[in-house]
């Protein structure tokens, strides 16, 4: 158990959902970490998200996951510590933009990145754990060019019933269209979604359905996915907030869409990743697991001389 | 002998055709209100020797300075003659508010209407609930032979009537509920010295730690969470009590809640549902009219199909209890039971989930392979005839044949998976 004294407390690196964060140095060690400091209501007592990320982290030690090294837990503040990492995804693709046009990233490291992602997710829901917030600001990268899942304030555990889901998960742009339409049975699918929101924001440099709000949100999504009827989706219709009155949409050519915000050639290949990711009935959608051997990382699958 | 038949008063027949309205508040406590009780119950001199737990001395001090709570019924005060005066660390039995959920923290709330408690619907017939409940936590400490569980005794309805004024104010789903059993058979299990690190198992001791457990298995589990002053109100424990044991508890979890991914849940869901079985066929009620699950099959192929017949002999658990050496002392019992009387026969509505329809299967059955810690006590050292609930209450010297060592255990059998 660690004592706050122990590290030193260096610049803030960010607001969390309900933590400050900020750089720190382990004064034994010499090295840096990651300080997310709660500060503790006594009306509210330890807050749940503190209690879910901590517990479920502990049970997660993955190359592809940020690793929680300790907590400190005083009277008036609960501090965090994790491992140190650069910047996130978000503020990397950011950083890449030139003028006022974002810019896609290499399709090699697109590729590096998003068999990360599922990495780690898999991992996560392999040990019955979703991560429900899943987004670029989320996803932490270090100068190796690792990427790591951080911020679990708001997953949970599943394989238990799950009758108290909420639906009022995932930020609005990375919302699967089942939870946006008030689904609460979701399980990893609500993270895949996410997952293929991610891979198009990293091809384009740009998020691939900014919505305003929920009824935007489904529409964005429609008009590129189509819409979906009873046959493409048993049951959509008796969805909370299923509406007879969307406009018909038919799913369009993602590859023509994305094509020009590209810094690359799009191939057939990852179009169809991304399809089997955007797929609107969450029990079509590709499990992390399926995603890890999709023919788009063939060159990583063959490497692993057991495989 | 027909003493001992559960109080057939209270059983959900009483609702055959349940409101199913969604905002359908049970008037479960408004009884018990309108008697005032503010008669002071002396403490009693208990007999059974745990008044000799040493109180520890790390952190107690909050939760046994005489908080004025409403009075009793709550929980009875087990007078500890070298304790503080009596302090009622009691849910406060006025029609429990239904406690209004802590909103979520990131996205603005659009879709849900304002309802109070985790659930609108409960999963379970709450009166069942609490008494699986208080039996499950007395197992947990060891104290049931103490009390000799008998939901008769003052005792036990005490504390039962708190459990259930408790979930009725937060409505916790089932799930949350058995994940909270389940974080307190862990959470005395990793004491170093079981519970008499943490005052030993008075009946104040197992209430405030069976509410921290479902503090943290809500806080853990479910969407819809609460602050711990909403607890405070409706567990009638004080603020600071509270966060003082959520600590605690945190602290010696090491915070790994998650640990065993409650793999243990299924077994959690089939004790309860032979509980409730037990108690439904010792009161001769007709199964079909009452429904809580609406899919046990879900379970029949996993486990031994082991007859119903066990729970089908209510008065084999007369004798039983009768012969109990533990057995409750008479004058205490008529003490409390006179005194509170009134309040003990109310037949309070339960609540049965109008959504469920399934039937209840008369004939499923558990196999608890990986005997949930105190519900192994329960139910699997009585194989491979599953008892009634009430009818063989663990006796000491029948432990020391028993191929499960509870006793070498000093709580319950392990589970395989630990």
């Amino acid at each position: 158990m660690s004592s706050s004294s122990q590290f030193k407390q260096l610049e803030k690196l960010g607001n969390g959902t309900y933590a400050t964060v900020y750089k720190g140095l382990n004064k034994t060690t010499g090295v840096y970490v990651a300080l997310k400091e709660v500060k503790l209501d006594s009306e509210e007592g330890t807050p749940s998200t503190a209690i879910r990320e901590i517990s479920l982290m502990k049970e997660l030690k993955h190359d592809n996951i940020v690793r929680l090294y300790d907590v400190i837990h005083t009277e008036n503040k609960l501090t965090l510590v994790f491992e140190y990492m650069d910047k996130d995804l978000k503020k990397y693709m950011d950083s890449r933009t030139t003028g006022n046009s974002p810019q896609g990233l290499e399709l090699s490291l697109v590729k590096y990145f998003q068999w990360q992602l599922f990495e780690g997710i898999s991992f996560c829901h392999e040990n019955k754990i979703l991560h429900r917030d899943l987004k670029p600001q989320n996803l932490l990268i270090n100068n190796k060019g690792q990427l790591k899942l951080g911020d679990f304030g708001l997953a949970r555990a599943f394989g238990i019933p799950v009758n108290t889901f909420s639906s009022e998960v995932v930020t609005l742009w990375y919302r699967a269209p089942d939870v946006l339409m008030g689904s609460r049975s979701y399980s990893t699918s609500i993270d895949m979604w996410s997952c293929g929101c991610i891979l198009a924001e990293m091809l384009t440099g740009k998020p691939l359905f900014p919505g305003t709000n929920d009824e935007e949100q489904l529409k964005l999504i429609f008009d590129m996915m189509g819409t979906p009827t009873e046959s493409t989706w048993p049951t959509v219709t008796t969805l909370p907030k299923y509406n007879s009155n969307f406009s018909i949409q038919v799913p369009k050519d993602l590859k023509k869409l994305l094509q020009p915000f590209t810094k690359e050639q799009l191939d057939d290949i990852v179009i169809d990743l991304l399809n089997g990711l955007l797929q609107l009935n969450p029990s079509m959608r590709l499990s992390a697991k399926q995603a890890l051997h999709h023919p788009w990382f063939s060159e990583y699958y063959q490497q692993q001389p057991h495989q | 002998m027909t003493t001992y038949m559960y109080n057939n008063s209270r059983l959900p027949i009483n609702l055959p055709h349940p409101p199913t309205h969604s905002n359908f508040i049970p008037h479960h406590h408004t009884q018990s209100l309108g008697a005032p009780l503010q008669q002071q119950i002396p403490p009693i001199n208990n007999k059974f020797g745990f008044q000799n737990q040493p109180y520890y001395n790390h952190a107690h001090s909050s939760s046994f300075q005489g908080v004025t709570l409403p009075p009793p019924p709550g929980m009875v005060y087990n007078g500890l003659s070298n304790m503080p005066p009596p302090q009622i660390v009691a849910p406060m039995l006025r029609p429990a508010p239904i406690l209004a959920p802590v909103p979520q923290q990131q996205q603005p709330v659009v879709s849900e209407q304002v309802n109070g408690g985790v659930n609108q619907i409960l999963d379970y017939d709450l009166d069942l609930m609490a008494e699986f409940i208080v039996k499950y936590a007395m197992l947990a400490f060891d104290s049931e032979s103490i009390y000799q569980y008998d939901s008769k005794s003052q005792v036990v309805t005490l504390f039962t009537k708190g459990v259930s004024s408790v979930l009725n104010a937060t409505r916790l789903p089932s799930v949350s509920i058995f994940q909270a059993l389940h974080f307190l058979s862990k959470y005395l299990d990793k004491l170093p010295n079981g519970s008499s690190s943490i005052g030993g198992n008075s009946v104040n001791v197992i209430y405030q730690n069976t509410m921290i457990a479902f503090i943290l298995a809500n806080k853990f589990n479910d969407d819809k969470t609460f602050t711990n002053k909403s607890w405070s109100e409706a567990t009638g424990m004080e603020l600071s009590t509270i966060n003082e044991y959520e600590r605690r508890w945190l602290n010696i979890f090491e915070w790994r809640l998650f640990d065993d991914k409650f793999s243990l849940y299924e077994d959690y869901v089939c004790s309860f549902d032979v509980f409730c079985q037990g108690k439904r066929s010792n009161n001769t009620v007709p199964i079909q009219s009452q429904s809580y699950y609406s899919s046990p099959s879900k379970y029949d192929n996993n486990h031994l199909s082991v007859g119903a017949k066990g729970f089908e002999t209510p008065n084999y658990s007369n004798s039983s209890l009768n012969s109990s050496p533990f057995h409750y002392n008479d004058d205490v019992f008529d003490y409390y039971y006179n005194q509170n009387q009134q309040n003990l026969s109310t037949s309070p509505i339960s609540q049965l989930s109008p959504s469920a329809n399934g039937d209840f299967s008369n004939n499923y059955s558990c196999n608890f392979k990986y005997a949930p810690q105190a519900m192994g006590n329960m139910m699997s050292n009585q194989q491979p005839t599953y008892p009634t609930w009430n009818a063989e209450i663990p006796k000491y010297g029948n432990y020391q044949n028993d191929s499960y060592g509870l006793f070498d255990n000093q709580y319950y059998t392990r589970p395989a998976v630990y």
